[in-house]
C-alpha cells in the first residue's frame, strides 16, 4: 500500500481513537466518513475497516480503563447480556423491517437525551461533590454486586456509586444492542445515556464501562467479516495501530477533565447522531 | 486472581501482541517483503478475538472467586457471542454493527 495513504490513515486512527476514549464511543462515526470521503472506499469496505478498528480503540481503551479502575466490570458484563441478545435480534430484523420510521424514532431519542446530558451538566458535578451518587440499590444490583467506586481526577477524591434500576437497564440495553445491530453503530452512544441517566453511573464511570463493552459486540460483527473475507488487512493495520495509539493518549486525559465538559461534548455529539438519523429517515 | 486484573492482563496481551504483529507487517510491506500480509492476517485475527477471550478469561476468575452469579452472567455473554457468529454463517449476513 501507498506509505502516504498509510500514515494518513495512521492519523486519522489516532484522531478517531482520542475522541473514542474521551466519551466512551468506537469512533466509527469519524472513521467511515473519513474511509469513504478521502480514501475512496465503498461504505461496505468502510464499515468493515471500521468496526475491526472499533474493536482495537475499545481493547485499548478498555485495558487503560480497568487498570485506572473506572471501569466496572461487573456492570458492564450485566448489560452486555442484553446488548449481545439485542445485537443478535437486530441481525435478524434487518432482514425484514423497513428502516425510514426507525430512523426517525432513534433520532428523536438522541435529541432527547441530548438535551438531558447537556442540561443535567452542573448538577452531576454538584452530585460528585455531595456525595450524592450513593442510594438504595436493587436486588439484583445486590446479588451481583454492581454498585462501584472510581477515582476522579479532576475532582480529587473516590466516588462511590449505587447502581440503581438495574431491570429496566437490561432492557434499554436489549434495545440499544438492537438498534446497533440495525442501524450499524457501535452502540456507545446509546450505552453511556442508559448507565449515566438511567442506572445511576457517574459520567466517567459510564465512559469507561461503554469502553469496555463496545468490544463485545464489534468482535461479534468483525469475526463474521473476517470469514466472508471482506476486510482489507492492509487498510486494517494502519487505521487500527492509529486507534490503539490514539485510545491509549486519551485514556490518560479523560479522568483529569471536568465532568461538565465531557457531558457537553457527549450531548453535542448526540445532536449530530440525531441530525444524521432523522435525515436517513425522512 | 481478582476479576479486573485477570480482565486487564488478557486485555493487554491481545493488545501488544496484535499491534507487533500488524507493525511489523506494516514495516516489512514498506520494504517490499511478501510475507508481511501474514503478519497482517494474523494480527487482525488476534486483535478481533481478543473481546472473546476477555469473556472467557472473566467466566475463570468469577468462579475461582466462587462469584457464580456474575459466572453465570458472563457465560451467557460468551453464549451470545456464539450464536451470532453462527447464525452470521448460516444465514451469511454480514452485519453493520
Amino acid at each position: 500500500m501507498d506509505p502516504i495513504a498509510s500514515l494518513l490513515m495512521l492519523l486519522m486512527g489516532i484522531i478517531a481513537g482520542l475522541f473514542g476514549a474521551l466519551l466512551g464511543i468506537g469512533g466509527g462515526v469519524i472513521i467511515i466518513p473519513c474511509l469513504v470521503m478521502f480514501f475512496g472506499f465503498g461504505i461496505k469496505e468502510a464499515i468493515a475497516v471500521s468496526i475491526v478498528s472499533v474493536v482495537a480503540t475499545s481493547i485499548a481503551g478498555a485495558s487503560r480503563y480497568v487498570d485506572q479502575r473506572m471501569t466496572n466490570v461487573r456492570l458492564g458484563m450485566f448489560l452486555e447480556t442484553a446488548t449481545t441478545a439485542g445485537a443478535v435480534s437486530g441481525a435478524l430484523l434487518t432482514i425484514k423491517v423497513s428502516s425510514s420510521l426507525l430512523y426517525l424514532m432513534v433520532g428523536l431519542l438522541l435529541i432527547y437525551l441530548s438535551i438531558s446530558q447537556i442540561s443535567t451538566r452542573g448538577s452531576e458535578e454538584e452530585k460528585l461533590r455531595k456525595d450524592l451518587f450513593i442510594g438504595k440499590e436493587d436486588e439484583l444490583a445486590r446479588k451481583l454486586s454492581l454498585s462501584n467506586s472510581y477515582p476522579d481526577i479532576a475532582e480529587g477524591k473516590e466516588v462511590k456509586y449505587t447502581v440503581v434500576r438495574t431491570k429496566s437497564g437490561l432492557i434499554a440495553s436489549y434495545l440499544a444492542g438492537m438498534i446497533s445491530a440495525m442501524l450499524g453503530v457501535g452502540g456507545g452512544i446509546i450505552k453511556v445515556p442508559i448507565m449515566n441517566q438511567l442506572m445511576n453511573v457517574p459520567m466517567k464511570a459510564a465512559v469507561a464501562t461503554s469502553k469496555f463493552m463496545i468490544g463485545v459486540t464489534a468482535s461479534t460483527g468483525a469475526l463474521l467479516y473476517l470469514a466472508h473475507g471482506l476486510i482489507d488487512e492492509e487498510a486494517v493495520a494502519p487505521v487500527a495501530i492509529g486507534v490503539m495509539i490514539g485510545a491509549t493518549v486519551g485514556t490518560s486525559v479523560m479522568n483529569k477533565m471536568r465532568t461538565s465538559s465531557i457531558k457537553l461534548a457527549f450531548g453535542l455529539l448526540l445532536l449530530y447522531f440525531a441530525y444524521n438519523m432523522i435525515i436517513r429517515g425522512v | 486472581m481478582e476479576v479486573e486484573r485477570a480482565v486487564y492482563l488478557a486485555l493487554t496481551v491481545g493488545i501488544v501482541i496484535s499491534f507487533s504483529l500488524l507493525s511489523i507487517g506494516i514495516l516489512l510491506d514498506l520494504l517490499g517483503m511478501e510475507i508481511y500480509s501474514n503478519f497482517l492476517l494474523v494480527g487482525t485475527f488476534i486483535l478481533v478475538l481478543t473481546p472473546m477471550i476477555r469473556v472467557i478469561v472473566a467466566i475463570i476468575a468469577f468462579a475461582s472467586s466462587r462469584e457464580f452469579y456474575n459466572m453465570a452472567v458472563a457465560s451467557i455473554v460468551l453464549l451470545f457471542m456464539i450464536l451470532g457468529i453462527l447464525m452470521g454463517l448460516i444465514l451469511r449476513v454480514a452485519p453493520s454493527g
